[in-house]
């Protein structure tokens, strides 16, 4: 007879001796048995119940919505996981998304149509975008460091947040592929070209899904066709190129869409392809003339909607030509050019916020100084840039 | 004979004694859920209720040798029915349903003692002097039955004595009848150290049986008693009465 099962009532773990004298032990047992003879004390364990379960309900009821809740957030949950385990298997049926075949854009999260006006899209801590009025534009691929767009029809105008993360923010028009990191940038679809203007950073523009292709640096512009050729030659493209919508541009909010047609024949980037022309002129992309006061006016003077345009190209003419630069150094500056016209619509004051140098002021304030505009004051934010 | 420990055939009976008894005598074998325990886990209320009538024995009585009547035991058993309730999603038949019981028990009663630690006690609160014990019909005479549970009453307090982790093991182990291994699983402890407990925890025990003299007493009538002797000798008149 023993009062445990399967350890030695006097020793731990049977190595030492009984903790106590025999009579001891013995009175130990009989009062371990007495003990446990011991009835419990009666409980009300009805009370206990109908308490207790009166807690559970209450408890399941603070719970439902919760639970409610949670189920929700499963179901969405495997459905995400089940959108995205799709989404994985017809990339690997099809290959990378962008892949130089040309079914690869078959993805698409949300599409952007602009038909009647500008709509702004803001990626957040990657950057914003607005597909300008007629554009039609698909999101492609949107992840927390990247994102795709096809841009289908029209034109749109993007500011990236610079980081050092290759293809975060990438245009495909057609088999054209503008890829940036951080930029502002414009791209244009039209007919069977595409037109690129860079304002800030560099863009890399090339056939979708090859490794190599032209470098755009700000401020530049050039057309490309549908494959990523580059047609012609690039051309340097003014610091106006962005849209009030685009929120965080240090650049003019120029109504840059609706302006009226600059004189294309400044517009040789394309010689080769008419249409390029009329786009370049249609999106105000204008090119910068090799010298001051060679944008000639169409109207007898320069309305509202070009005149920051205008004004921004001929100082950087005059930035890049007065700057007197040693080779592979370049430099950025930035400032405002406050111009007053007249009751006669002549130029009666002209002034910049922050100086440039005398040389830079001077070429600017002479080539504007015949010019004719609307009444009133005008200002041009400018970020002029040197070298190419 | 009523409180003697023997360990039954089959994995299914625990140590059934003429009183008391362990927790989950039906306990199926680990990985064999009860399907009472499955009804429970699908929401049905009507299994937890059957699952709390059939417990709620076993149950009070662990929470009554774990804490004396120093406490409320209507709410400690609440208590841990409710954490049964709300645990019982988990239990996946990897231990006995009566091992995890005892863990949530243990569990309970260790906080309750925790708690009423840091609760003032007011004069009205103190319960050393509160009469807990039951009068049992165990066939002595009045006075031989007061004696008895004089000396039941003063081993209740010796046991008080111990430190938390010895006791919990010696009552798991001496008045619950749980195995060293089932122990070990339910304070989280190897078997060696629920040993190395249990020894000290009846060591300590002797010594304080010296200083109850009651206890003292009783003890010294088993020294000249024939060895491997349990039986409570006659007591001569006058003894323990002086």
């Amino acid at each position: 007879m023993t009062s445990s099962n399967d350890i030695p009532p006097s020793t731990p773990s049977g190595s030492q001796g009984p903790p106590g004298s025999p009579g001891e032990a013995r009175a130990l047992r009989i009062l371990i048995e007495q003990l446990r003879d011991e009835p419990t004390p009666p409980l009300d364990f009805d009370r206990i119940e109908r308490s207790m379960m009166a807690q559970l309900d209450a408890e399941r009821r603070l719970e439902q919505p919760r639970r409610v809740g949670v189920s929700r957030l499963v179901v969405a949950g495997v459905v995400t996981l089940a959108v995205a385990a799709g989404a994985m298997l017809l990339m690997r049926e099809k290959g990378p998304l962008f892949s130089p075949s040309r079914g690869s854009m078959a993805q698409q999260l949300r599409s952007i149509d602009a038909t009647s006006a500008d709509q702004r899209v803001t990626h957040v801590g990657i950057g914003s975008w607005v597909a300008e009025r007629g554009a039609k534009v698909r999101i492609v691929e949107e992840s927390a460091d990247r994102v795709v767009l096809a841009l289908d029809e029209g034109s749109l105008i993007a500011e990236v947040i610079p980081k050092p993360i290759p293809d975060r923010f990438v245009v495909i028009a057609g088999h054209t592929r503008v890829a940036v990191r951080g930029t502002i940038f414009r791209v244009v679809r039209e007919g069977d070209h595409v037109d690129v203007a860079v304002t800030r950073g560099v863009v890399a523009v090339g056939a979708e899904g090859a490794t190599s292709g032209v470098s755009l640096v700000a401020p530049r512009s050039g057309t490309f066709d549908l494959e990523g050729k580059l047609r012609g030659e690039t051309s340097v493209v003014v610091p106006t190129l962005s849209n009030p919508l685009l929120q965080g541009t240090d650049a003019a909010p120029t109504e840059v869409r609706t302006a009226d047609p600059i004189d294309a024949s400044a517009s040789a980037n394309t010689p080769a392809d008419s249409s390029a022309q009329a786009k370049t002129e249609s999106s105000s992309t204008v090119t910068s003339p090799r010298g001051s006061g060679s944008v000639p006016t169409k109207s007898a003077w320069l309305d509202e909607a070009n005149l920051q345009a205008h004004h921004a190209s001929i100082a950087a003419d005059c930035f890049r030509r007065e700057a007197h630069l040693p080779a592979g150094v370049n430099v950025t500056a930035t400032t405002t050019l406050v111009v007053t016209f007249d009751a006669n619509h002549r130029v009666s004051a002209s002034s910049f916020r922050s100086p440039l140098a005398p040389a830079v002021e001077q070429c600017i304030q002479a080539s504007i100084s015949g010019e004719k505009g609307p009444v009133g004051t005008f200002e041009t934010p400018l970020r002029l840039v040197t070298g190419d | 004979m009523a409180g003697v420990l023997a360990q039954q055939p089959g994995p299914s009976v625990w140590f059934p004694r003429a009183s008391g008894g362990t927790i989950g005598k039906a306990a199926v074998t680990p990985n064999e859920v009860d399907p009472l325990v499955v009804r429970v886990q699908k929401g049905d209320r009507a299994a937890f209720q059957q699952l709390f009538a059939r417990h709620r024995g076993d149950v009070a009585r662990l929470v009554y040798r774990m804490l004396g009547g120093s406490v409320d035991l209507d709410d400690v058993v609440q208590e841990v029915f409710l954490q049964v309730h709300r645990s019982i999603g988990d239990f996946r038949g990897d231990s006995k349903l009566s091992t995890w019981l005892h863990r949530i028990t243990v569990n309970v009663v260790l906080m309750t003692r925790r708690a009423a630690r840091c609760r003032p006690v007011y004069s009205a609160e103190i319960t050393d002097e509160t009469p807990h014990l039951l009068p049992v019909d165990s066939g002595l005479a009045p006075d031989e039955d007061a004696h008895r549970r004089e000396r039941v009453r003063a081993f209740q307090r010796c046991i008080e004595k111990l430190a938390e982790k010895k006791r919990t093991v010696f009552v798991l182990h001496e008045l619950e009848g749980v195995t060293a291994t089932e122990i070990a699983e339910i304070v989280g402890a190897p078997v060696l150290t629920v040993r190395t407990r249990l020894f000290y925890a009846r060591k300590e025990l002797c010594e304080l049986m010296r200083e109850e003299p009651t206890l003292a007493a009783f003890a010294a009538r088993f020294a000249s008693a024939k060895e491997g002797d349990t039986t409570e000798p006659v007591r001569s008149v006058g003894e323990e009465t002086s």
